[in-house]
């Protein structure tokens, strides 16, 4: 029986998927990327704003296992951003159940041990958001990236 | 049956704007020996704007368990005034404790103030549990009055300072282990009851039954404990089992909860809930007769103290579900409830005046229920205090309506209420969280 990782251990090596999904969002042409966005008492993992053609926010929750916890959460992501995604390793995905990412229209990216990033499911435009929080979160990421510079 | 009873505690002074603006809606106020101790001149202002001006209850609870415990959850560090060197720092008792020792004097003062240890059961010989006893009650008959004793522009009028409306007996917690302590305390806890209810008093005596939650589950103790708390000469009896919150109790606990409230009613006592919520309000169906809970909701509590943490966050209480929710979990669900409108919002989860007021007919506007804020310096946004202040006040007025609803309705109405709003919650898709927070309903339900 494996050992159960505590909950510190976990976020470590959750910080661990950031590096790769970092570079995956700016490869697929986000030009502000931030991690550990503050929101509300929590943080959301990854925030990114694509720029072009149309400016989009997408939101990426990190999980090792629970990926159910990680759909509710992302689920929430959905006020605020056009995009929401759970981001699991390559092992844990198989294990999800897709129609419940389906249902909610959240994606899901796969992160291998080579740290190689792909989508395995493709998010669904949030057709949750609230004006007033995706223009606050977005404009607090925009001020962080530009403030970096 | 009679209408629930609801007690506001008040945890401190920062609170008492919500209390003055809307003492009426409820039974009364309980504050604490210690903030009486710490602010003795603002808290008998209150007392008297209470029982005087607002025609509420008002009632001191004497919080003697908190010297049978770890005496380290009452002490704080401060600046030793009295050491030659600067700066130097002392651990030592809070003074608002240490003066209420001294002011229950006897054992309390003996084995807390003078030899720095917690009382046990082997220190509350029968000689001491009278004296305790008389000295508990004359605290809560006489601290008050004596504040405008002390003050020479109330000394003459002092006689008139009113009585609180009941007072509470000494009490202690009643462990789960090690066996043998629990056992003392509990024997303890009937002793203290007997010889509290042997007293004269102008007002109604309560003895207070404070135990381990594990307690709760054991049939057989509880009706002992009960049997034995419903058969002395107080006119009736406080319960707090600690760390209970109601949306998490077992059917087991509601079931042993009903079995203690039928042995009060059957000896025409009443029994009151220290810490309890809508759950609470909703057994004065079975003959509970009242519950008390906190402004910042504390419908729950531990006895041990929760220390050194972040302020917590003040969530939205959601009617329908009778808990607390993050608003950010409401406002994700709200497009699956079939709410898109300020008005539905009003007819479905809250048409109080706090909320009619936030929305002012644009459901957008609920967002200022969860403002957060980034301050300088944190990682993590905290809630506003105008957001606080916005739950706050709102859980006081959607509970008046709460109680209402109890007081005006069956409880088969009652039930029903509760069955519709788990139909509809927890049919919700299981990625939001609201989905997986009504289940308590279902508890409820079937144990009432």
């Amino acid at each position: 029986m494996p050992k159960k990782k505590s909950s510190t251990t976990k976020k470590t090596l959750e910080r661990h998927l950031v590096k790769p999904i970092s570079a995956y969002l700016r490869h697929t042409g986000c030009d502000v990327v931030i991690p550990d966005l503050p929101f509300f008492d929590r943080g959301i993992d990854v925030y990114a704003i694509r720029s072009r053609p149309r400016r989009l926010a997408f939101a990426v929750e990190l999980k090792l296992y629970d990926w159910r916890k990680a759909l509710r959460q992302a689920a929430i992501y959905q006020l605020c951003s056009d995009f929401s995604y759970v981001a699991l390793p390559s092992t844990t995905v198989p294990k999800v159940q897709l129609d419940q990412f389906r249902q909610a229209g959240i994606g899901i990216l796969s992160i291998g041990v080579t740290g190689d990033v792909s989508i395995f499911l493709k998010a669904r435009r949030s057709t949750e958001q609230r004006e007033f929080y995706l223009d606050s979160f977005r404009n607090f990421a925009l001020g962080v990236a530009q403030h970096a510079r | 049956m009679p209408d629930s009873k609801l007690f506001i505690r008040l945890g401190s002074h920062s609170e008492k704007d919500y209390l003055l603006k809307t003492a009426k809606l409820f039974s009364g106020v309980i504050v604490g020996a210690n903030l009486l101790e710490s602010t003795p001149g603002a808290t008998v202002s209150l007392a008297l704007s209470l029982l005087g001006g607002a025609k509420i209850g008002f009632a001191v609870d004497p919080l003697t368990y908190t010297f049978g415990m770890d005496l380290s959850y009452i002490m704080s560090e401060t600046l030793d005034r009295s050491s030659p060197i600067k700066g130097v720092r002392t651990w030592s008792l809070k003074k608002s404790f240490k003066g209420l020792a001294e002011q229950y004097g006897g054992v309390v003062k003996r084995v807390v103030v003078d030899n720095g240890s917690s009382i046990a059961p082997p220190d509350l010989s029968t000689a001491e549990i009278q004296r305790l006893c008389t000295s508990v009650l004359e605290y809560q008959l006489g601290r008050m009055r004596g504040v405008w004793v002390a003050d020479p522009q109330l000394r003459d009028v002092a006689a008139e300072f009113p009585d609180p409306s009941f007072v509470f007996s000494p009490y202690f917690y009643i462990p789960e282990l090690p066996l043998s302590s629990s056992t003392s305390w509990e024997k303890a806890t009937v002793e203290i009851a007997a010889a509290f209810g042997d007293l004269r008093s102008p007002v109604p005596k309560y003895s207070v039954a404070c135990f381990a939650r594990s307690i709760l589950r054991d049939t057989a103790r509880v009706r002992r404990l009960f049997n034995e708390l419903s058969s002395n000469g107080c006119d009736g009896c406080w319960f707090w089992i600690s760390d209970l919150p109601e949306d998490r109790i077992q059917a087991v606990e509601l079931e042993n909860l009903r079995l203690a409230i039928g042995i009060f009613q059957s000896r025409g006592k009443p029994l009151f809930n220290m810490h309890g919520g809508y759950l609470s309000a909703a057994l004065s169906k079975h003959g509970l007769a009242g519950f008390s809970h906190g402004i910042g909701y504390g419908e729950s509590k531990d006895v041990i103290p929760v220390v050194g943490v972040t302020v917590p966050t003040v969530n939205y209480h959601l009617p329908p579900l009778h808990t607390r929710v993050p608003m950010l979990e409401l406002e994700r669900a709200l497009s699956s409830l079939g709410i898109t409108t300020a008005q539905e919002f009003h007819d479905r989860i809250c048409d109080c005046t706090i909320c009619k007021g936030v929305l002012k007919e644009d459901l957008g506007n609920l967002r200022e229920f969860g403002d957060f804020v980034l301050k300088v310096g944190n990682t993590r946004k905290s809630q506003t205090p105008d957001s606080a202040k916005r739950c706050r006040f709102h859980f006081l007025l959607a509970r008046r309506k709460e109680l209402d609803f109890v007081n005006g309705n069956t409880l088969s109405a009652i039930k029903n209420q509760m069955v519709q709003a788990l139909q509809e919650y927890s049919s919700l898709p299981g990625y939001l969280n609201l989905s997986a927070k009504a289940g308590h309903l279902a508890v409820w339900d079937s144990g009432l």
